[in-house]
């Protein structure tokens, strides 16, 4: 309903219920504000809002105070302006004039405003206020002295990230934003409280003193991580990028942006960034700097002297999950051309007995923004903070606009963030069954995979009512998608989901282009956008498991697959074509190091977990020798003398994309009706010292991709520290004699590894979280059981206890 | 003329304890209500009637103030009493928590009858922990006696009453900061609107009054508006407790009917001590303008004579000084209460009471500047009014006001780097 206002002697039409700054805003009318933030809560403590409207006596904070009709509002009037101009005044007597060494300048609120409301000297001949600084981590570095109060960050926290990490303590003059006493700011999302702080309090460590905003050239992009598809705004001077900053889009990432995809750009100027090619002599050791002449010949030659001697199929492709569409597309044709169909994008995935069975490559399910239809969603083994950061978030808004019921399966506690209706915190090999209950509750005729045994009970009777009434979400996160039972969590989600009265099932797809890596063939039964295949190739775990002669590693390190160690040893005694962003651990076993263009330094169209597709731009030149990956692969193509491989530009190949058509339709969850899965008996624990435990199939939050693993400040955040060490519920923890931050040793066949354990109670009873994607665990391998002990020497505890530290 | 309602026996009243309140005819109010299943619609007009205004400081006429609690909601409804009594120069809740706290309790539980509250919570500052503690057997008593709790003496009517002790902020004393301190939160006032009677104490409607507010509806009951607002004058019911303080004889809390001249109340403190003469009067507390002598003897004890003269009634706590007092130390003693108790949520308040207090300092230490008065002035206009609560303009009036009426002594310090009136203490 509208009414009508009068603002500054004009009438105007508004809104009912809007306040008058929302009032004024939309109607044209500029108020000076710093505390308010539209998805904030609205605490009106800075009153630089204040205005003047009829009939109140004093000036209102127009941020708080809402229109009725007839309101008689003035933001210019003398009361109001001389409001504003004192509140300003206030603002500046304790805040320090270091704007030319401050990172904000040029894009801060406060220098914006007291341009216009600020007196040109100050009245104010006391001392100034010295704050003392917070350590807030490795991310945000602090000024305080220069906060204004404004408690945006605070809230931030509170209200949409979920974690209370800052709180202004203090009274008065002394009243400071600080976090718990050595506490530091470690939740997934913390760079957005840099953002939204309207001062230079709280700013980018990373990015500190580094560049003038004036000085950047700014450029769109996506996120290159998460499959969230979050849109950014890349910030660069000359060749290398300065900062990445969330670039507003409501319906995806609204103004947030996660840390991984903001900071992850430090990892472009890594020392260990490979920027000329590299070829292994025979016989040596050590790979020798070359020209790219000489590196495509040697490659050339080791294809060419492969599939002599031991045929195509003795050749795969290992796509890693920084890959954009394009790449895949291509990559897909060269090892095709090559007559094999040998390429994976899937890396992590132990169960692919969906292959041929799927009617389309597994997806969300919906758009993101649709999730506000929702009335409850069941996630089955995600972990969502971890996994698409943004996404908690989404959840929270809507839990707190409309009564969103979010049910849990999982090894890990997601309720941090969240409010549960219910969670079944279990060990992965029970998730099926568990599922199952659901699944027979819902309808206890319903056929279930082959080999499981499971009973409804009352609990899920209870959640069955409260699932199949509305629109219901059945989404099955990264950790099942890695679960040896995949296909059976995946055809039990399907069946819950088409017995509810609106339901859906999806996935939470891991990285930024898993769509459109599959889409474009970079999967071993189906080409380009699912092609059938005459003859599948193998997958990635086939692909490992009787190693191959030659592997042409694109992005790809051994730290992004299950089997981390193994592969490592497998890639040394094969033939390996290293086509990537770093050499510290190629140079180990590829005999072709080619450097290759990595984020923000090449075009590229990603595909996030909706169907978003997004095209990126080369923002900066690729540093050194680089090349974009679709260069290399067409080079190559061409030196085999392949057909079709005369592309001129990468304009050329995304034509060959978007001109495939609607690729909408072949997002399909359903699987076909003949496949039921067949559950296979979780595997035994070999014997050994120490108490089985299950392994949460979860990758470090910061090792998902070989640019995260070399971005410096986030491998220093607290939450890639607790992602170095084992963690444990408290109870098994204490039941092994083991304290917090003691010394174990994990074992399974074969390997031992000394590690931290810590207690940590988001973890299942009887569950070990030791992430896979960081060193430290590389040589547990894919073992999803493992054994944990107590460090046998006394003093071992003291030195782990110190290394914690 | 010691009061009859609260201060019975004036400094001598001795009821803390039921036995005692119960031989004076206490609880036979509330008990007659029980039992008559009296109209609590009726009872707020008895309490309009009687013309009984908020004694916490703001004057808020009380009848009025509980009829905004909407009739038949469901769920609970809060009643509050605000017993945080630290503006400097009130030191009257105590004497009633020490001398009458059934009259508090039976105040409340009336109170809470009329509104349908179900719950009550009586915020007590952590200062006077011993009152705190004795008010807790008080109530321990009040429940023994089947006077509080579930279905009170069989009527159907239950109220749960709890004491909350706060730790001493003043800024708890603002009444949605002593909401959210209770909520267990940081003590820092919420915007207004929505009013405590919408949005209260846990988000439910809250009526919020003073201890003495509470502690006069026994006795409006019990005699009617009328014999309540016969005390007083129109529009000022009752008596009033003042907390007499300073440069008198008897420095004390006199319960006096509204509308009495100041120079009785003076009178009945002992007069200005010998040999001295009156110079000024606060006559609310330290956040109410200060008066000078002769417009403080011209008038009469009551809301609307005190707010004729230039100042408020306040909490009816009257600082009396005498011509030895320096009026530049005097603000800034108060203005470094207000910067003090600053809770440093919103910018004015937070940053202008530490900036009033630094001129006010530099002026009394002899390093004042010429330009200093008319920045103080400034200064806390800037503040005044542009607050989240009250707090800003509690620091700004006493600066106005002491400018307005003793700005020589000011100019002479900004001029001279010297006091004027050097006899006073801490000069």
């Amino acid at each position: 309903m509208n009414i009508v206002v009068t603002i500054n002697g004009k009438r105007r039409f508004v809104r009912d219920r809007t306040t008058v700054f929302e009032a004024c805003r939309d109607t044209g009318v500029y108020i000076p504000h710093f505390c308010f933030h539209p998805k904030l809560s609205v605490p009106a403590n800075c009153r630089m809002c204040l205005v003047d409207i009829e009939k109140m006596p004093k000036p209102v904070p127009s941020c708080a105070t809402r229109v009725t009709d007839g309101m008689v509002i003035r933001t210019n009037s003398p009361k109001a302006i001389a409001a504003q101009k004192g509140v300003m005044e206030f603002l500046l007597i304790n805040h320090p004039l270091d704007c030319p060494i401050c990172d904000q300048g040029g894009e801060c609120q406060l220098q914006d405003l007291a341009v216009g409301y600020g007196a040109s000297a100050t009245r104010f001949g006391e001392s100034k206020r010295v704050v003392i600084e917070k350590n807030l981590g490795p991310l945000i570095s602090t000024s305080m002295t220069r906060c204004i109060h404004c408690t945006r960050c605070v809230r931030f926290g509170q209200e949409v990230a979920g974690d209370m990490e800052l709180g202004m303590t203090g009274r008065g003059e002394h009243a400071e934003i600080m976090p718990f006493i050595q506490n530091t700011v470690d939740s997934e999302v913390s760079g957005n409280m840099i953002d939204i702080c309207p001062v230079g309090a709280l700013n980018s460590k990373p990015f500190q003193f580094s560049a003038r905003t004036w000085e950047m050239k700014r450029s769109p992009g996506v996120a290159p991580h998460d499959s969230w598809g979050s849109y950014v705004t890349l910030q660069s001077i000359g060749s290398s990028i300065k900062r990445v900053l969330p670039r507003d889009h409501e319906e995806i990432n609204e103004c947030w942006l996660s840390d991984r995809d903001r900071f992850s750009y430090t990892g472009l100027g890594s020392r260990q960034r490979l920027l000329s090619p590299f070829v292994r002599d025979k016989g040596s050791l050590k790979p020798r700097q070359t020209e790219w002449q000489e590196a495509l010949d040697a490659a050339v030659a080791k294809i060419e002297a492969t599939v002599k001697e031991h045929g195509p199929e003795q050749v795969g492709v290992l796509l890693g999950p920084t890959s954009v569409s394009e790449e895949a597309l291509l990559a897909g044709e060269f090892i095709r051309a090559l007559g094999s169909s040998n390429i994976d994008n899937r890396l992590q995935q132990r169960d692919m007995s969906m292959d041929g069975s799927q009617g389309g490559i597994p997806w969300f399910g919906s758009s993101i923004d649709d999730l506000s239809l929702l009335n409850s969603i069941l996630l089955v083994g995600a972990d969502p903070a971890r996994e698409l950061p943004l996404l908690p978030l989404r959840l929270r808004r809507l839990q707190r606009e409309k009564k969103l019921k979010i049910f849990s399966i999982g090894a890990q506690d997601i309720g941090r963030q969240l409010s549960l209706e219910r969670q079944r915190l279990l060990p992965p090999s029970q998730w099926p069954q568990e599922l199952a209950r659901l699944l027979l509750a819902a309808d206890p005729s319903s056929s279930l995979p082959a080999g499981l045994q499971s009973e409804a009970d009352a609990d899920a009777a209870a959640d069955w009512e409260v699932l199949r009434q509305g629109s219901t979400a059945v989404l099955l996160g990264a950790e099942a998608r890695r679960h040896p039972a995949y296909s059976s969590l995946k055809f039990m989600t399907q069946r819950l989901a088409k017995l509810c009265a609106d339901g859906y099932d999806g996935v939470l797809p891991e990285s930024c282009n898993t769509l459109g890596a599959s889409l474009a063939g970079g999967i071993p039964h189906h080409g380009f956008m699912r092609d059938k295949m005459e003859r599948g190739g193998k997958n990635a775990r086939q692909m490992l498991a009787a190693p191959l002669k030659l592997y042409i590693l694109i992005n790809c390190e051994p730290a992004d697959v299950l089997e981390a160690q193994q592969a490592h040893e497998i890639f040394q005694d094969a033939a390996v074509i290293h086509i990537g962003g770093y050499m510290d651990v190629a140079r180990g076993y590829a005999d072709v190091m080619l450097p290759a263009a990595l984020f923000g330094e090449r075009k590229g169209a990603v595909i996030n977990l909706e169907g978003n597709a997004v095209t990126t731009e080369e923002v900066v030149p690729p540093p050194g020798e680089a090349r974009p990956v679709w260069k290399i692969l067409r080079m190559l193509g061409s030196m085999l003398r392949f057909e079709n491989f005369g592309y001129r530009d990468l304009d050329e190949l995304r034509t060959r994309l978007i001109s495939a058509g609607d690729f909408g339709g072949l997002l399909v969850n359903s699987l076909e009706e003949e496949f039921v899965p067949t559950l296979a008996p979780a595997a035994e624990a070999a014997d050994g010292e120490g108490t089985a435990f299950e392994r949460i199939y979860n990758v470090a939050h910061f090792g998902t991709d070989q640019l995260l693993r070399r971005a410096e400040p986030l491998q220093q955040t607290r939450i890639a520290k607790l992602d170095r060490q084992a963690a444990l519920h408290s109870a098994d923890l204490a039941e092994l004699g083991l304290k917090d931050g003691g010394a174990a040793v994990l074992r399974v066949p074969g390997a031992a590894v000394d590690c931290v354990v810590r207690a940590d109670d988001r973890v299942a009873r009887g569950c070990l979280r030791a992430p896979w994607g960081v060193e430290e665990f590389a040589a547990l391998g894919a073992a999803g059981t493992v054994r944990v002990a107590a460090a046998a020497a006394a003093a071992e505890p003291q030195q782990a206890a110190a290394a914690a530290a | 003329m010691p009061g009859e309602i609260i201060l019975v026996d004036g400094d001598q009243t001795d009821l803390g304890s039921l036995q005692k309140y119960r031989a004076r005819g206490g609880y036979a109010a509330f008990e007659r209500i029980l039992k008559d299943k009296a109209d609590p619609v009726e009872l707020r007009e008895t309490v309009k009637s009687s013309a009984l205004r908020g004694r916490g400081g703001a004057g808020f006429p009380t009848g009025l103030k509980w009829g905004f609690i909407p009739p038949n909601i469901k769920g609970d409804v809060y009643l509050v009493c605000n017993a945080d009594e630290g503006e400097p120069g009130t030191f009257k809740d105590r004497q009633i928590i020490q001398q009458n706290p059934h009259v508090l309790i039976e105040g409340m539980a009336i109170a809470a009858y009329m509104m349908g509250a179900t719950v009550g919570y009586i915020y007590i500052h952590g200062e006077i922990y011993e009152d705190y503690l004795h008010l807790e057997k008080m109530v321990a008593e009040a429940y023994a006696a089947g006077l509080l709790g579930a279905d009170i003496q069989g009527s159907g009517f239950g109220f749960e009453l709890h004491i909350h002790c706060g730790w001493g902020a003043y800024i708890c004393g603002e009444e949605t900061a002593l909401l959210e301190s209770i909520e267990g939160k940081k003590g820092q006032p919420r915007n207004k609107p929505p009013f405590p009677a919408s949005f209260g104490l846990f988000g439910r409607p809250t009526t919020i009054n003073n201890v003495e507010t509470f502690a006069c509806v026994p006795y409006i009951v019990t005699e009617g508006g009328g014999a309540f607002l016969e005390k007083g004058k129109p529009n000022n019911g009752g008596t009033k407790i003042f907390s007499v303080s300073g440069h008198v004889e008897r420095p004390g809390n006199y319960e006096i009917d509204l509308g009495t001249p100041f120079a009785e109340l003076l009178e009945m403190a002992g007069g200005v001590r010998a040999g001295h003469r009156l110079k000024a009067v606060i006559p609310g507390g330290s956040s109410t303008p200060v008066l000078p002598a002769a417009v403080a003897m011209e008038m009469t004890m009551d809301y609307d004579s005190i707010a004729k003269a230039g100042s408020m009634l306040g909490a009816g706590s009257v600082i009396v000084m005498d011509e030895t007092t320096c009026m530049v130390t005097a603000l800034q003693r108060l203005s470094y209460f207000y910067h003090e108790e600053s809770c440093g949520q919103c910018t004015p308040c937070r940053e202008g009471t530490g900036w009033l207090w630094r001129m006010v300092k530099r002026l009394r230490d002899g390093e004042g500047r010429p330009e200093d008065l008319e920045q103080l002035r400034s200064v806390a206009r800037n503040i005044d009014g542009h607050t989240i609560c009250a707090l800003g303009a509690a620091a700004a009036m006493p600066v106005l006001s002491f400018l307005k009426h003793f700005g020589e002594e000011f100019e002479h310090a900004a001029e001279h780097g010297s006091l004027l009136v050097t006899t006073g203490y801490g000069c």
